[in-house]
């Protein structure tokens, strides 16, 4: 009773930020802004919804794509199947994708993946009292940074993409070539 | 000679100014097709596109009880005046720089300033709200500063300490390279008051 009441209230809330969400539709341009002075990406050990350990350094020698997201937030989700679908091209490649959850607890994070039609396959990784975030430049979630097989922070996107447009496939390929 | 000199910079520097400004003074006020009573006002002009749209306060209520806030506290959220904004980027080549504790809305002849993070925050503080619920809320809220490169784009709520029903001009304003620019959006609506609200 209580668990359904809890999914009836979370149902009420996506519904609510999906009928704000329509400016999506409307055709944007797909840009990743380079970061001046590709600066070196802060480090951070997150546990994902497995429970396994996340660091970033321990991706060095591959080009990690570090997404900031929410259960809550309508371009989050509205991107997630874009950037299943980009790692669906690159996995066999140096290629990781580190979807950082802010805020939210695991079971949370699990229900919002169970009821995708697509599943994700990459990292969903929790940054639950908000430490992560806080030591990298977002100020609104959705926010990803593409980071280089050195470890520095190349490109940011701050709203959401469709991540398997062919000119972010292309650049992140040119990165893994590099 | 100075004057002959001068009146026509002068004259230029006006000119540009009035056309900046009337060009993007001329809103364009689109309220959208009510869903679920919601009803949202857009704003596009010089490479720059912003929407508001109306949540209701069991919107409100749904959201952030389900995030750690306690009843008392959503009621403060509920009974403030909040919409859903997302503003974007469309084309500039220069970066869309946004400071919020400059933006305002003129009502009844009165001008306010938005209620923005650092007030909320506060009075979470104030009323003990937990850490979580705290996040929850600052990452729900519409950054106060915040910098669109083209393609950018964000979502957030916006709140106004108004009562319900009340109609208000937001007057926004951005920066991208040396240029200023200003807009104003009217007779956004605050949600009307419901029977249920009426305590």
């Amino acid at each position: 009773m209580k668990f359904s009441v809890r999914i009836g209230r979370r149902c009420v809330v996506a519904c609510v930020f999906l009928l704000c969400a329509g400016a999506w539709g409307e055709e944007s341009p797909q840009t990743l802004v380079p970061v001046p002075g590709r600066p070196a990406a802060p480090d951070f050990n997150l546990v994902d919804v497995d429970g396994e350990q996340h660091r970033l350094s321990d991706y060095r020698g591959k080009v990690v794509a570090i997404n900031f997201w929410a259960t809550w937030c309508p371009p989050c989700l509205r991107e997630m199947p874009s950037m299943q679908r980009l790692w669906d091209q690159l996995k066999e490649k140096d290629f990781v994708i580190l979807a950082i959850d802010v805020g939210e607890d695991d079971e949370t994070v699990f229900r919002f993946t169970i009821a995708l039609d697509t599943p994700l396959e990459f990292p969903l990784l929790l940054d639950q009292q908000g430490k992560v975030v806080a030591q990298w430049p977002v100020l609104g979630l959705p926010t990803t940074f593409i980071v280089d097989k050195q470890g520095r922070v190349v490109y940011r996107a701050v709203g959401g993409r469709e991540w398997d447009h062919p000119d972010f496939s292309s650049v992140i390929s040119a990165m893994i070539d590099e | 000679m100075n004057a002959k000199l001068t009146w026509p910079w002068t004259w230029l520097i006006i000119c540009m100014t009035a056309m900046t400004s009337s060009s993007l003074a001329a809103d364009e006020l689109d309220p959208v097709n009510p869903a679920e009573g919601a009803r949202t006002w857009r704003w596009s002009g010089d490479s720059v596109s912003l929407r508001l749209t109306q949540i209701l306060p069991d919107q409100v209520r749904g959201f952030y009880q389900a995030r750690g806030f306690g009843a008392a506290e959503t009621e403060f959220i509920a009974r403030t005046c909040v919409f859903q904004t997302v503003m974007r980027n469309e084309t500039s080549a220069h970066a869309v720089e946004i400071d919020l504790t400059k933006w305002w809305i003129e009502a009844d002849g009165d001008k306010r300033q938005l209620k923005l993070e650092r007030q909320w925050q506060q009075q979470w503080e104030r009323l003990d709200v937990s850490q979580t619920a705290r996040l929850a809320f600052r990452w729900a809220l519409f950054p106060t500063v915040q910098s669109f490169a083209k393609g950018d784009w964000n979502m957030g709520m916006t709140t106004f300490v108004l009562p319900p029903s009340t109609v208000f001009d937001l007057h926004v304003n951005w920066r991208a390279g040396d240029q200023k620019y200003d807009a104003v959006v009217r007779g956004v609506e605050c949600v009307p008051k419901s029977s249920k609200d009426s305590s």
